[in-house]
């Protein structure tokens, strides 16, 4: 006699959830329990000619083409000088703001963004771009280590975004209306990095040193050094906006512009080509391990009957919906502090989205919710990457240290997801804008 | 050294490179395709000249573009997993349970890779082809199993790895995947 399949689909969850606190990684914690699971249902031959059968079809897909690309601009970008311009654009006109080159480090790191989807990545550039600066000009490393780390997170929102990608795939949604909604929220977060950092400034003024007066015409000049990245972002957005092309030709696009620039630079080696080849190789295959060992996860859930059954259980509780959101919210945040943003969406939405769905929330909004969870859990201890990949580039600026200077930069991140709660059209007005026809 | 660890050293170098290759190409592959959508942008939207079977271009490179870094990734610890109990453990029950997890992962591979032969033998005997330019759909299969092939060797070296270290747990580790520095 067979055991009941939803006790069989909770003991695959917890078995998962065993062998990724063991320190398996989580793509083949994922894969390997969804396997099992599926021989368990549907005997040894069915469950592994549709695992194989998987791992190809899923990963092939054109839509998923979006993820090379966008990891090949973000790779490319440093050797083609787009950081060091949109850094010197911002520092030129905000430099005198209170704590202008930390202001100026969360703006270039949004400009960044655009053309890059990866938060860490973008938090080790703007290590060793900015730290240095900040801290010649008598900046803390407290503030300037920790300004760095939760910049990097504005890339995960503002497209292209990879892991607002993967959510699309996994729940099976647009992916460019989902790049887009991100858009706002990333902006939003921006203005209000620069003003949690002029508030720090300004009650603990010891923190930041004022910058020198800037001529306009030396504004201008600073324009210029970052007229490659604005282009970029033009075309990204505008192209998405638009509808005029798919994700993928955005991302074709933009790489291509990324690598003439970097092969005009004189200072790019052929090697440095090679380097970021095979670095995107390695993410993707990163991130793309993960995709088709998580849907064979999500196969084996569908047949237990799971998801629907929890969903249904929820949706029948006699509680207001909020107080639903807001607990799992809760559970995400304290996930978040443990485990990696792409594991933890891969664990949690199979039973998540299903219950959001019952709620009447909207998906491309709770995507862009979710992803706005993941990156706080970037800047939170015990695990928070973010803050160790500022310490790995800068060793002499301890994690400890970083982890304190982000705790403002924490709870300004707390009070936007509450306001993107009440105001949802934050994060849907723009995708709604989109022209028909965009993927 | 001894004999049977400098055998694994030697193998541990050899795959590397042939992981670096692969590597090599699902990244040239990744330009193929910024190329191609490249040529597609252009041609579609300015001369109204679509390039033919696009589409199918796409679902026959994806694959290599996708996986073909996958044992690069593994050798390099790039696969993510939470190490924050692990690294509490030092000496012998540290590698026993990396060699117990990892083994399951090899399992998993392996099954995944022998099913994926499977089906890309179905596809070159039934002339499986694409949709639109009828490319045939088999050679892309096949790209997917050597990339899954790679990680299983990989896979393989890494238990082989840790349990040498579960016998001796003071000897200099040899083929265990090592983390690159924070380099983006």
């Amino acid at each position: 006699m067979m055991a009941d399949p939803l006790l069989i689909g909770v003991a695959g969850a917890l078995a998962m959830l065993i062998l990724i606190l063991a320190g398996m990684r989580i793509a083949f914690a994922a894969g390997l329990v969804g396997l099992v699971g599926l021989i368990v249902l549907r005997g040894f031959d069915p469950a592994v000619g549709l695992g194989g059968l998987l791992a190809y079809s899923e990963v092939s897909h054109y839509t998923l083409s979006v993820v090379p690309l966008f990891i090949l601009i973000g790779y490319l970008s440093f050797h083609a000088g787009l950081t060091q311009g949109a850094f010197d654009a911002a520092r030129a006109w905000l430099g005198r703001l209170p704590g202008g080159l930390a202001v100026s480090t969360v703006f270039a790191a949004a400009g960044f963004a655009a053309v890059s989807g990866a938060s860490t990545a973008t938090a080790a550039v703007f290590a060793r771009v900015a730290v240095p600066e900040m801290l010649k000009s008598g900046y803390s490393q407290r503030l300037a280590g920790a300004v760095v780390a939760v910049g990097g997170t504005l890339a995960a929102l503002i497209p292209p975004s990879a892991i607002l990608v993967i959510y699309g795939v996994l729940v099976e949604q647009s992916i460019g209306a989902l790049l887009l909604a991100g858009f706002v929220p990333g902006l939003v977060t921006a203005v209000v990095y620069a003003a949690t950092v002029m508030i720090t400034v300004k009650l603990d003024p010891g923190l930041a040193q004022p910058e020198p007066v800037r001529s306009f015409v030396e504004k201008l000049r600073a324009l210029k050094s970052a007229s490659g990245l604005l282009a970029v972002i033009l075309i990204i957005v505008g192209g998405l906006y638009t509808g005029w092309m798919t994700p993928t030709e955005v991302g074709g696009v933009g790489a291509f512009i990324v690598f003439v620039m970097a092969l005009a630079r004189r200072e790019t080696t052929r090697r440095d080509i090679a380097v970021a080849l095979i670095d995107t190789a390695k993410l993707t295959a990163m991130v793309m391990t993960i995709v088709f060992c998580a849907l064979i996860f999500v196969r084996f859930l569908g047949f237990t009957g799971l998801p629907p059954a929890l969903a249904e259980m929820v949706a029948g509780l006699d509680v207001p919906r909020l107080y639903v959101l807001l607990a799992i919210l809760g559970v995400y945040l304290v996930l978040g502090m443990f485990i990696d943003g792409l594991g933890m969406l891969l664990l949690t939405l199979p039973v998540v989205f299903p219950v959001i769905l019952k709620l009447g929330y909207d998906p491309i909004w709770f995507g862009v919710i979710v992803v706005k969870m993941i990156e706080i859990g970037l800047i939170t201890p015990p695990v928070g990457l973010n803050c160790f990949v500022v310490s790995g580039v800068r060793p002499d600026i301890p994690v400890e240290t970083v982890f304190r200077g982000a705790v403002p930069f924490v709870i300004a991140d707390l009070v936007t997801v509450g306001v993107m709660i009440a105001f949802p059209d934050i994060v849907l007005w723009l995708p709604g804008q989109m022209a028909a026809g965009g993927e | 050294m001894s004999r049977p660890a400098r055998l694994l050293a030697m193998l541990d170098a050899a795959l590397a490179r042939v992981e670096t290759g692969a590597a090599m190409v699902g990244g040239g592959l990744a330009v193929a395709a910024m190329l191609l959508t490249m040529a597609e942008v252009l041609g579609r939207r300015l001369f109204n000249a679509p390039v033919p079977g696009m589409i199918d271009l796409f679902d026959i490179g994806m694959a290599g573009m996708a996986l073909l870094g996958t044992g690069y990734c593994q050798r390099l610890s790039g696969h993510i997993r939470m190490e924050m109990l692990i690294s509490r453990l030092a000496g012998r029950a540290r590698w026993v349970l990396e060699a117990a997890t990892t083994g399951g992962a090899f399992v998993f591979i392996a099954l995944i890779f022998t099913s994926s032969v499977e089906h890309a033998f179905k596809a070159w005997r039934l002339h499986d082809v694409t949709n639109e330019v009828l490319l045939p759909l088999w050679p892309s299969r096949a790209i997917l199993s050597m990339a899954l092939l790679l990680l299983v060797i990989r896979l393989g070296l890494n238990v082989v790895g840790y349990l040498r270290l579960v016998r001796r747990h003071t000897a200099t580790p040899i083929a265990i995947p090592i983390p690159e520095g924070a380099a983006p």
